[in-house]
Parts: structure tokens; sequence; C-alpha cells
């Protein structure tokens, strides 16, 4: 079943770090992919909510230290999403994979848009879940005529 | 030019006590707003209460390039943020941070941060010390604990005593690099015979240190 996406994502590695509602459904749609998936989480209980045909690795741990990112080979990721609530985590995380472990593509979640800059400056591509939320408001504000 | 302090307690606290006797304008910047309140009414310091991480609050510093900040926080990523920020958006270079854990060390030192060492690590090298015989009298960590450097008091019964250097068996990471005899220096050589009350200075891989002081002091 789906070979084609398989043989399309085949060896491509990801870390990621977050197992919430965002990196949890991630993780397993990157997974059911064919996509070799690694998720870290300071909460073990936060891994129940994968599904349950994910096939990649969990690690328990605080990925701010390098122990757990080492752990999870991020050396060797093509890609690393950093997906936590916290945006100083995020940041934290970022620039450690993109300058310390040299992964290439490196995706943080920045909750305060005022922090966007400063992920921006260091060339972590950055995912806003508020202004994605005030984007699509706004599409069905101006949709109805309010805007 | 001014200091600009970031975060921290104690260490916040005496730093701007004495960066303040010695006239300089201090600013410091912390969450705790009781700690706010008590530097306030000490010291002529300007406080800032708020997450120095928040780019409005850094704001409010109005840096200048040649300002020295400081990064106490006990939290690394808070550190490593509040510091990116400070270099990046106010072109402050002289930018000091904490690293509370010191694996963060080395890559604060990859990320362009100039890291004060950790209080963590100075408790742990002083431990080190205390555990180790009487006659060491010197350990030094050095270059995050990759090198130690050791200075050993040779006592009368040391194994090594009266022997010549190329006698004595050394682990292979390992290297004496000098001799104080009483008021003397000596550059060690081969045919350089131990004497008790030698210090002896050596270089070496920290792995093997127990066995340089079993050879060199004794078991």
């Amino acid at each position: 079943m789906k070979k084609n996406t398989k043989k399309r994502t085949e060896g491509l590695y990801i870390v990621i770090v977050g197992c919430g509602r965002i990196g949890s459904i991630i993780a397993s749609h990157a997974s059911s992919a064919g996509t070799n998936v690694v998720i870290l989480d300071k909460d073990d209980n936060a891994f129940e909510a994968l599904a349950s045909d994910f096939t990649g690795f969990t690690i328990t741990g605080d990925a701010t230290e390098l122990e757990y990112l080492k752990e999870a080979k991020t050396d060797r990721a093509n890609i690393l999403l950093a997906l936590t609530a916290e945006d100083n985590t995020n940041f934290m995380i970022a620039t450690v994979a993109k300058y310390y472990f040299g992964v290439n593509k490196v995706v943080a979640r920045v909750n305060e848009p005022e922090n966007e800059e400063i992920f921006k400056e260091f060339g972590v591509t950055i995912i806003s879940p508020t202004m994605l939320m005030v984007e699509q408001i706004k599409s069905f504000l101006s949709s109805e005529g309010a805007l | 030019m001014k200091i600009v302090i970031i975060g921290g307690q104690r260490i916040a606290y005496h730093l701007t006590r004495s960066m303040i006797s010695k006239g300089y304008r201090v600013y410091v910047v912390n969450k705790n707003a009781s700690f706010c309140e008590e530097l306030a009414k000490r010291f002529s310091a300007v406080v800032i209460h708020g997450d120095g991480s928040k780019k409005k609050v850094l704001d409010q510093i109005e840096f200048m390039k040649n300002d020295i900040a400081v990064v106490l926080t006990n939290r690394d990523k808070d550190n490593l943020i509040i510091s990116q920020m400070i270099r990046r958006y106010y072109g402050v270079e002289r930018v000091v941070t904490l690293a509370n854990d010191p694996d963060n060390i080395e890559i604060f030192d990859r990320l362009g941060i100039h890291v004060a060492v950790s209080p963590t690590i100075l408790l742990a090298q002083t431990i080190q010390n205390l555990l180790f015989v009487d006659e060491m009298l010197q350990f030094f960590p050095m270059e995050e604990g990759k090198l130690a450097f050791l200075r050993l008091e040779i006592p009368p019964t040391s194994p090594s005593t009266g022997k010549k250097l190329k006698e004595i068996v050394l682990p292979e990471d390992s290297v004496i690099g000098g001799i104080i005899r009483g008021n003397d220096f000596l550059i060690p050589r081969g045919d350089t015979s131990l004497q008790p009350q030698d210090r002896v200075f050596v270089i070496c891989d920290p792995k093997v240190q127990t066995r340089v002081v079993e050879a060199l002091v004794g078991a």
C-alpha cells in the first residue's frame, strides 16, 4: 500500500519535538507515509496521542538538554520540527539543530508573532499558529463581508 | 556605556551592587516583582520588571552598541534567546551568558555566545578537588574537562621516590611538564630523579588522572 509515497520518502528521517496535538498528528501522518520519525516529548503520556499504526521511535526527555537530541540522532535528520508550545524552547531546539547538529531544514512553531523576527534571523522556517488562525478568521470575516 | 543585567537572583543582586559601587550605570531586568522592588529600593539602578525574552521589554532598555549585557536566568533556553536578541536586534557584542547546564557551554560557544561558567561546573570541580587524595594539591580541569592539570607533591612513601623519570611508568595520555624542588623550577628530563617534597606538574587526560596519582604519589 501507498507504494508511491513510500518510494518518494524512502530514507527521509525527521525529528519532531513536542508530541502535543500538532506534533502527534504530524508524526502519525509522516510515519504512515513511510518516513522515519523520531518524536520527543518531556511527558511520557503525550505519546498516547500517536496513531496506533505509528512505527517511529519515541523519546521521553527535555529536548533542550543536549543528550536527548543526540539520542534522537539529530545529526542524521533531514528535517527537524520544533513544535512545543513554548517559543523559547523552540528557538533553542531549532538553533541547536541547525548550527550544532547541522540539520538542513529546521521548522519551528512560533506562538508570539513578535518572536518571528529572531527565528528568521537565524534561518529557521517559522509556522505561526497565531497568524494562521488570524488569516483563517480574516478570510471567513471577509467572505461574510465584515472585512 | 551601561551594564544590563537580565534575570538571576543572588548573582544579579551582588553584581548590581558591585557594578554600581564601581560607578557604572546599571540596568536590571527581572521577572520577579519583589526582587525588582528590593533592588530599586537599595540601589540607584534602573529596574525594569518584565520578561527579558520579550522584545517589548528589551526595547525599553534602549541598548547602545557598546553596552555590556549579562544574561543570568536559570533557564538556558531563555538565556539563549535573550542573548541572541540582544546581539541581533541592537548590535551589542559584549554579551555574557550563564550556562546553567554544563552541556550547553559547547553549544552556546558554537552559537557565538560568550559563556560564563555555570555554578554547577564550579561546584562540581570543587567537589572533585575534595574527593582526591590530600597529596594532590590542585586539580584544574581545562577545555571543558578534556584536559586535566595536576599539581602533586611527592611523599617519601611514593613508589616513584628516587626513581628517574624514564623508569617511572606513566599512563600514555600524560606528561610531566615541570618540577618544583625547593625554590628551583626544573624542566624534567628522562634522567631527572624524583625526590620527596618535589612538586610535580602533570598534564593529562582526565580519564587517567587517578593512575597518574597512583604512579607518582602511591595508592
